[in-house]
């Protein structure tokens, strides 16, 4: 009885699993799932690298019970772009050297491009608020920033 | 084709930005099991009993150890970086786990090993232990570390000005988002071990490893994945490096460790308290500088991190030339978490303390900041420069750098603020010893060191790809792509072309790994000679085939140039003997002298960065809220190889200097249990809480090395940390306050603001 | 193997039938799933509201209904509380832990963990809420001003759980502020002021209600909205607290909060003067 059979929509493809019930989504999606675009970095909804997409909205997954994304659609970073057509959040990290280990990156990537569907052309502040949920300690958040800027730019013009 | 993503500068960047990249924790070989540590909730208590039978009984635990058994497993952890003889220190003997006396509230006293990550941790939790009082002994002395110049005491004495003022410096921790972590592998019929460990120094791990098991160090293979940030966390010598390699062996599959988040917290650094004397004369020339320094590095330990002590000591009086010195450091092991290593290495605790003395003599002589440090920096003319500890400072333009970094930051004193609040402007000047060698002083029969080398190998592949194998590794900071590219420009091909394989010890040849600025400024010198040989001998070996005078044999554009014709360098794979397709070339940094010295020195640090720093703040007198607003950086690196990448390296470091000087600090109760166990208790800088950064370059080649190329990686966290903590001081300067302990918490701030007795 | 059961109800019958003493209920998640990870909150069972759909904003004539899921982002969002509990708005606007924790963190989860270390309750009590607390045998409603009874205790009684929140619309004419102090982006509230004001000139001048002072919200009743007299009011409010009621963290002990609270007050209810046109 403490086990849960959870299904779901993950990175567009049906999958099912059965779970510990006290489990956090972020070990589901981890270890019974395969997912390497979410990380445990403090299990405690501080440091943003479990972030996911679940029903569209930007999460950390390590605040939720895995019976939260049962019947869900759930989007991890693996699922944003591909190496020849990225996420233009994605493609302006890479050019402007956003990050060094990496390790932040589901958050920084979820939270810069919620920011942009909300706000096309942000500000310094707008960006490094919407970035606040995310700890980074290799980098000084410069290079996110200018990332961030970067991708927006890049989105203006792709729609013009 | 490689798609609209541009590929530079990190090479393989899509399999981070698109999440697909495995780090530590991504590692599941078949059978795996998960171990969890079970740690002592007491300090300085004799350990009774360690009660395991309700840990055996949760569901999925499958096996348990405590220290008793372990010992009759494992030998004493090794001391990593070296005999702790050369830094003048007591040897301990340190097991992985404690046995009859727990000596702080964390120490490891048992492991659970179980099926899921969650069924060993509440294994772990399941465990007991009884301990007993035993008698306070108070701090034990570690080491003792004396340096003197000239005449400190008659110096003081005669000085026409002097001061006397006390600085504390907190604990604080290296906090990557990624913890440490290993994988252990036991091949019993092989005899054979394998570890992936997120670590710094994987030759060192094997080596531990082989010295802790009675193994030959070819049985030993460590494999580093990708890390998530280090900073000095994940170097060799911690006890769970061989539990989890025993548990491994004891359970005949595979074992793997990751440490929690509050697990991570016990680390930490950095503590300690300068009770300094300055005395100078009315033109704010520093002739005496005295510094008796107390530093507690929690229990004693095998990693490097409490060496860190003997560095801050060893860095004073940092980048001035002051005549007579005194500096006598007190290395204490407390009863708190040992040290481990953060970035800056000691460097940055010293930089703090004597940019603080140097806005005190200005404050003291009514002299500007700048015009102090002026009289007082050390010469070009004056390099390579003997410190008192006998580290040598081997380059650079101070006062050069200083007016750029000024220039840079449009730099004034500022009135005493604006309607928002105390507005206040520090200055900084760094300097950080790197490349290796924290040991110092005369030899004088003492135990010699040397250079440390680093070596590389450059391959020709079949396909006309080039692979360098590299002993230094990288944490994350990207240096991979700086050897690629210093591969790549003596082989006359684009970097893409390159593949960088680091950290594995079965593949790469030995090396540091990551420690001290060295991953570019030595392991990139041993890329270029093996590079640049590799491309002589494919020249060479072209020349020959084709009949013509080597000379006019070159390697441009992916290709080989030869009179009449192109040859790619596939084709050129083809037809060349595979012995002249590899060259494996080591480099190590010259021990420099200084002019006109007759004493041998030990090898120590072979080249200095150096940085000048400005910070503008804000200080809410209301509440005592600082903010930055503002910060420049002008960073003497040497030879810069890769812009971007060291000026990443810095936006890191000034980060974590404005964290220190601000907000992070490492708690403990009265008792020793840490209550900085999460991001919540303990403060790092989030996007939000810095400015933007101002970096600027100013380039003096290391006359040490190679490429004239110094380290990049700790420099910036004492500039910034000093610099901060100097505009602090400058903002509350009008109320008769004087910063002395960091960080400037907002309390601490109002304490200053408003000590009895003191105006407002 | 699992140390505790999660149940989902679906409504609120199911709700209250599955409530035991023993159980935990996990609403955003973001201070009960760490903590249940950790070990640090032990049961055997957990409610999960996840799918209970308590997370609408409603507006009837009076006043304004939040499920008591409804999250921070929400809040932000809705046209509703912007226009018309801008206090809200603006204090949801503040919340740490970024856009994730502004989707994830409910205004109904910070009221029943009562932190006063937190933004919700000083800010709940200055709008007066009333917090609805259903059980079997039927839904009680409790002000703001009486349900927050200690340091992570609210009223909130064995089968019961918060269902919804009901805020009275200010009269019109009257303002709010808000301002909170806080040490870093990382760091907890360390003094929090919500202010409400009558409108200029009225016999009643307003309020302030601090939080993370005492282990309570502090409701501080004005004379005026003059500096000194704000400070005053504070200052007396705060001087009558016995040592005991005191809050004190790991960021900072009572004296300091003591010695900055008049001044936070000060800064809310200068807010709450300009969004009246008024600077001081």
């Amino acid at each position: 009885m403490t086990d849960l059979p959870i299904t779901l929509r993950l990175n567009g493809e049906d999958v099912a699993a059965t779970v510990d019930a006290d489990a956090t989504v972020v070990d589901v999606l981890r270890e019974s799932f395969g997912v390497t675009g979410v990380r445990a970095g403090c299990r405690n909804g501080d440091c943003g690298t479990c972030t996911a997409l679940v029903d569209g909205l930007c999460v950390k997954t390590c605040l939720q019970l895995p019976g939260r994304i049962d019947g869900a659609e759930v989007r991890t970073l693996e699922h944003l772009g591909t190496e020849d057509d990225p996420h233009p959040v994605q493609q302006a990290f890479l050019e402007c050297y956003s990050f060094q280990c990496g390790f932040c990156l589901p958050g920084m990537t979820f939270a810069a491009s919620a920011l942009l569907e909300h706000i096309p052309d942000p500000t310094d502040e707008e960006i490094r608020d919407a970035l606040s949920g995310n700890l980074c300690r290799c980098t000084g958040y410069q290079n996110f920033v200018r990332g961030v800027r970067r991708a927006g730019q890049i989105r203006r013009d792709d729609a013009g | 084709m490689p798609g609209k993503t541009q590929r530079w500068p990190k090479t393989d960047g899509f399999a981070y930005a698109g999440g697909t990249v495995t780090y530590l924790d991504d590692l599941r070989p078949p059978g795996l099991l998960h171990m969890a540590v079970v740690r002592s909730t007491r300090a300085g208590a004799r350990l009774s009993t360690v009660d395991l039978s309700e840990a055996k009984r949760v569901p999925g635990v499958v096996r348990t150890l405590d220290g008793r058994e372990a010992a009759l497993h494992l030998n004493p952890i090794p001391y990593a970086m070296g005999d702790p003889e050369l830094v003048g220190a007591r040897r301990d003997r340190l097991l992985a786990l404690a046995v009859d006396e727990v000596r702080y509230a964390g120490e490891p006293i048992a492991v659970v090993v179980a099926e899921s990550p969650r069924a060993a941790r509440a294994g772990a939790s399941a465990a007991s232990a009884a301990y007993e009082d035993l008698p306070d002994r108070g701090p034990d002395l570690l080491a003792g570390n004396e340096f003197r110049r000239g005449d400190p005491d008659t110096a003081l004495a005669s000085a026409p000005q002097r001061f006397e003022v006390t600085f504390s410096i907190d604990r604080s921790t290296s906090a990557p988002l990624e913890p440490r972590g290993y994988v252990a592998g036991w091949d019993e019929r092989a005899g054979r071990l394998t570890v992936h460990a997120a670590h710094q120094q994987p030759f060192l791990l094997r080596a531990e490893l082989a010295e802790v098991f009675g193994l030959a160090e070819t049985a030993i293979r460590v494999v580093v994945p990708p890390v998530g940030g280090s900073f000095g966390l994940k170097m060799a010598g911690q006890p769970e490096e061989p539990l989890v390699c025993l548990m491994s062996m004891l359970c005949r599959r595979p074992v793997k460790w990751i440490e929690s988040r509050a697990e991570c917290f016990l680390a930490g650094a950095r503590e300690q308290v300068h009770r300094v004397q300055a005395g100078f004369d009315r033109d704010g020339r520093v002739v005496a500088f005295r510094d008796e320094i107390t530093i507690p590095v929690g229990a004693g330990s095998a990693t490097p991190g409490w060496r860190q002590a003997y560095v801050s000591a060893a860095t004073l009086p940092t980048a001035y030339a002051v005549p007579h010195v005194a500096i006598s450091a007190k290395v204490l092991t407390t009863p708190l978490p040992p040290w481990q290593s953060c970035r800056g290495y000691g460097k940055e605790t010293a930089v703090l303390v004597m940019e603080r003395t140097m806005d005190l003599v200005a404050r003291h002589t009514g002299l500007d900041p700048v015009e102090v440090r002026r009289r007082n920096l050390i010469t070009p003319e004056s390099m390579p420069y003997r410190m008192p500890s006998g580290y040598l400072v081997d380059s650079g333009d101070f006062p050069a750098l200083l007016d750029k970094a000024l220039r840079a930051a449009d730099y004034r004193q500022s009135g005493a603020g604006s309607a928002e609040g105390l507005d206040g402007v520090g200055l900084a000047f760094e300097v950080t010893p790197e490349g290796g060698g924290h040991a110092s002083g005369p030899l004088d029969g003492r135990q010699a060191t040397s250079a440390l080398p680093e070596a590389a190998t450059v391959r020709l592949e079949p396909d006309g790809q080039i692979v360098v194998l590299s002993g230094v590794t990288n944490p994350g900071g990207g240096n991979d792509t700086s050897l690629a590219g210093l591969a790549a420009a003596e082989l006359g091909v684009s970097r893409d072309r390159v593949t960088v394989v680091q950290g594995d010890t079965d593949r790469c040849p030995p090396g540091t790994g990551n420690a001290s600025s060295r991953g570019t400024a030595v392991g990139g010198a041993a890329v270029v000679l093996a590079a640049r040989d590799l491309a002589g001998a494919l020249c060479k070996a072209a020349a020959a085939h084709e009949g013509v005078p080597a000379e006019e044999v070159s390697l441009r554009d992916g290709r080989v140039q030869l009179p009449h014709r192109v040859l790619g360098l596939d084709e050129l794979s083809r037809v060349v003997d595979r012995d002249a397709l590899s060259v494996t070339r080591t480099y190590r940094p010259e021990t420099l002298r200084g002019p006109h010295e007759t004493t041998a020195y030990r090898h120590s640090y072979p080249y200095f960065s150096s940085g000048a720093y400005v910070a503008r703040v804000r200080v809410d007198p209301a509440t005592g809220v600082v903010r930055v607003l503002a910060l420049t950086a002008v960073h003497d690196c040497g030879r810069v190889i890769d812009e971007v990448l060291v000026e990443g390296q810095l936006q890191g470091a000034i980060a974590m200097g404005v964290g220190l000087a601000l907000s992070e600090s490492s708690l403990f109760d009265d008792d020793g249990t840490a209550r900085s166990r999460s991001f919540k208790e303990y403060l790092i800088p989030r996007a939000n809480d810095l400015p933007s950064f101002h970096i600027g370059h100013h380039e003096t080649p290391a006359p040490g090395t190679l490429l004239g190329a110094k380290g990049a990686g700790e420099a910036g966290v004492g500039g910034a940390l000093a610099a901060v903590a100097n505009a602090v001081d400058n903002a509350l300067a009008g109320h008769g306050a004087v910063v002395m302990t960091v960080p400037l918490t907002p309390p601490r701030v109002l304490d200053l603001l408003y000590r009895p007795g003191v105006r407002r | 193997m699992s140390r505790f059961t999660v149940e989902y109800p679906t409504t609120a019958e199911e709700t209250t039938r599955l409530l035991e003493a023993e159980t935990v209920i996990v609403g955003g998640g973001t201070l009960t799933v760490p903590a249940l990870v950790r070990g640090e909150l032990t049961a055997h069972r957990v409610l999960d509201l996840g799918r209970l759909g308590i997370d609408r904003i409603t507006a009837d004539g009076t006043g304004i209904h939040l499920g008591a899921m409804v999250s921070y982002q929400q809040l932000i969002t809705s046209e509703l509380i912007t226009t018309r509990l801008p206090l809200l708005h603006r204090m949801a606007s503040g919340i740490t832990g970024g856009i994730q924790i502004r989707n994830q963190g409910t205004v109904g989860g910070a009221a029943c963990a009562a932190r006063p270390n937190s933004d919700v309750p000083a800010v709940l009590t200055a709008l007066r809420t009333v917090l609805s607390l259903s059980s079997r045998s039927g839904t009680r409603r409790v002000p703001a001003g009486e349900f927050f009874l200690g340091a992570g205790r609210g009223d909130l009684r064995p089968g019961e759980f918060l269902s919804g929140l009901a805020i009275d619309v200010l009269p019109p004419q009257w303002t709010t502020g808000y301002y909170k102090l806080k040490f870093a982006e990382s760091s907890w509230p360390v003094v929090t002021a919500a202010c409400v004001l009558g409108p200029a000139g009225s016999p009643d001048p307003g309020e302030v209600v601090l939080g993370a002072v005492a282990d309570t919200p502090l409701r501080i009743v004005l004379e005026g909205v003059e500096r000194a007299e704000v400070e005053h009011a504070v200052a007396d409010r705060v001087a009558a607290l016995p040592e005991h009621r005191r809050w004190s963290d790991v960021r900072a002990g009572s004296g300091y909060r003591t010695r900055v609270c008049a001044e936070i007050a000060c800064r809310a209810v200068r807010r709450a003067l300009a969004a009246r046109g008024e600077s001081r």
